[in-house]
């Protein structure tokens, strides 16, 4: 009767699962009686408490008395936050990048490739601490603090850079309709492809209505040094800059070479049919290369994005509290260690699933329509 | 449209005196002296052709003989680097202007039609008009359906081109050029990627073409259009040409050695 394949494979599986099940129970119960007895409490009941750790800088405001959970929250805040930027300014970046590496420009193509050689062969955190240490070794102290664009200061204490203060109700408007054009124009106007400059313009108008509507107050704030301190203005710290520009520097890197492969998969008959109708370059690049690319381009992107994500760890090097750091912190302050590294798994894991997801969802939107 | 000046004379050099741009619009295409290198590779040796408003040539001969190459520097999809080429009354320099002017009026269809796959028909035939003769989106729509009717498949026009045989694909590809209203159509080999019994639909749309006076320079092995509709057959051997001679002539009485080689190889 073991010869039969199938009750084979049956035993062979009910086997596996026990021994995993068996496993897996042995562990917990060994744990749980192992903390039982010297006394460490298990359970999740110590999120509501205070938790009297110190954040150094969060977007989301923070009190040292505030309690675990949100102190959790505003880690997970940083996190997202930092890994939203690097991912947006590599995206862009990576772009121009992949696409100067392949220009006949000697001199443009060959700093590409200097920037992705060192980009992929540093390990991320040589790059961030190397770039850490040059806010002290480099830049001047506050009062004579470089300034490389207008607006824009730079020393010991970090960045200055102009803020856009936009009031709460102005940005719920733009939001609604930046949503409402990208959900419904494309069904109004056949499809998201058809976009044409006359329809971006509409959008602008619309966008435009709609904030005198709302009575919107955007006003900009320029950084001003006054006395000891710069007054107005966003502050980025040297740690926030470090990891913003670090991962930024790095990721790139990798997705120039992402976009490079993607700009040469699409065929040499692609370019020379869009020569042949007269359209130049860039916009054989914007109408017909670029739009192939994106679907080779998508899943290896995704990684990327990853990547990112779980490279934002690496602000504990430069002290920066991002998600991970806070979780430290909280697990030794609270020796809820055990409790603290599921939470810390389950989070990077749903960060990260729904990233792939919302990339599965795009790439199948522009899959090409084959017979 | 005249009948073209037989020109027997296959690979002779111009007087020097000669080599001046023509001011005559009655031709549409002069290559004086061209020729074209792929590193130490001669691929075009001395090429001079003059072709007339309206004329129709086929040009044929094996493969590697430049056919391809020939035709790709009409539009500069290739560079020539010695010699002049003159296209409509504009020479073909590193000026990218004019390049571009050259493009929007020279159509071409490839041997592996090149449709833009991530667009469907009717944007495949927009495109151009839009973006480079800055139509609006309906104008361009009507000229794309118009031409759509001219090759017989208007009801594909929503569809992509993945789910199109290859004989509708490469007559989309005759309409996505013809959009463009070209002075002069380029064909290289157009015919040589399609399953059989799809040669003849493209072929009778390019024979449409032709009644209508429609420049035309097609490097093509279909022998029955040559005879059709050519006024003048080039072959090719080695980057020269080799024989140039109206069908009739070139067919019964063709005058060189690689010339009747080739004929007796393709013709059984």
């Amino acid at each position: 009767m073991f010869n039969d394949a199938r009750t084979r494979s049956i035993v062979i599986q009910c086997v596996l699962v026990a021994a995993v099940v068996g496993a897996a129970a042995l562990l917990v119960t060994t744990t749980f009686t192992n903390l039982q007895t010297r006394g460490i409490p298990i359970g999740f009941d110590f999120l509501s408490m205070p938790s009297r750790i110190v954040i150094s800088e969060a977007i989301l405001s923070y009190k040292s008395r505030d309690p675990y959970y949100w102190a959790i929250v505003v880690g997970l805040a940083n996190t997202v936050f930092v890994s939203a930027l690097v991912i947006v300014f590599s995206s862009v970046l990576g772009l121009v990048v992949g696409v100067t590496r392949l220009s006949s420009n000697p001199l443009a193509a060959g700093t590409c490739r200097v920037w992705v050689e060192i980009a992929r062969n540093s390990p991320p955190i040589v790059l961030l601490i190397f770039l850490y240490s040059l806010w002290w070794k480099v830049l001047p102290p506050v009062a004579d603090a470089l300034r490389p664009l207008p607006g824009v200061f730079a020393s010991m204490r970090g960045l200055m850079v102009p803020s856009v203060h936009i009031s709460l109700a102005t940005a719920g408007v733009v939001l609604i309709i930046v949503a409402g054009m990208l959900f419904l124009a494309p069904r109004l106007a056949g499809s998201l492809r058809n976009f044409r400059p006359a329809l971006n313009w509409a959008t602008v108008a619309v966008l435009l209505l709609g904030l005198w509507f709302a009575d919107a107050t955007v006003s900009m704030d320029w950084p001003v040094f006054a006395g000891s301190n710069f007054q107005g203005g966003l502050e980025l710290t040297p740690e926030l800059s470090t990891i913003l520009i670090g991962l930024t520097i790095y990721t790139t890197g990798f997705i120039a070479e992402i976009v490079r492969g993607g700009v040469l998969s699409v065929g040499s008959g692609q370019w020379d049919a869009g020569r042949s109708v007269g359209l130049s370059r860039s916009k054989i690049l914007r109408l017909i290369v670029i739009p192939q690319m994106l679907r080779v381009i998508v899943p290896p992107l995704n990684s990327q994005y990853i990547n990112v994500v779980k490279n934002s760890t690496l602000a504990i090097a430069v002290g920066y509290p991002d998600f991970f750091a806070v979780m430290n912190t909280i697990i030794s302050k609270s020796s809820h260690s055990i409790e603290g590294v599921f939470i810390i798994l389950g989070v990077y894991l749903a960060l990260n699933l729904t990233l792939s997801s919302a990339a599965n969802w795009y790439n199948r939107r522009i899959a090409i329509v084959e017979r | 449209m005249t009948m073209a000046t037989v020109e027997t004379k296959p690979t002779g050099t111009r007087p020097a005196a000669l080599k001046q741009t023509s001011l005559n619009t009655a031709t549409a295409i002069e290559m004086i002296g061209v020729n074209k290198w792929y590193g130490d590779f001669h691929v075009l040796r001395d090429i001079n052709l003059k072709v007339e408003r309206g004329e129709k040539l086929v040009i044929c001969g094996p493969s590697g003989s430049g056919k391809s190459t020939m035709i790709r520097c009409i539009n500069r999809l290739e560079e020539h680097q010695k010699g002049q080429i003159i296209v409509d009354g504009t020479e073909l320099t590193s000026d990218l202007k004019k390049i571009d002017e050259i493009r929007r009026d020279v159509g071409m269809v490839f041997q592996h039609f090149y449709l833009f796959p991530h667009l469907t028909i009717l944007e495949n035939l927009t495109l151009a008009p839009i973006w480079v003769r800055n139509m609006t989106k309906k104008d361009a729509e009507e000229i794309a359906m118009h031409y759509l009717k001219r090759v017989k498949i208007p009801e594909q026009a929503l569809k992509y081109p993945g789910q199109l045989s290859g004989g509708q694909q490469q007559r989309v590809a005759i309409a996505r050029s013809l959009c463009m209203s070209p002075k002069i159509m380029l064909f290289d080999e157009p015919t040589s990627a399609l399953d059989p019994e799809m040669v003849k639909e493209v072929l009778d749309t390019m024979v449409s073409l032709a009644v209508e006076g429609m420049t035309m320079l097609c490097v093509t092995h279909e022998m029955g259009f040559a005879r059709e509709v050519a006024d003048r057959v080039i072959f090719m051997d080695a980057g020269q040409i080799v024989e140039m001679n109206t069908p009739n002539e070139f067919f019964k009485n063709p005058q060189h050695e690689r010339t009747k080689l080739f004929l007796s190889q393709i013709l059984h």
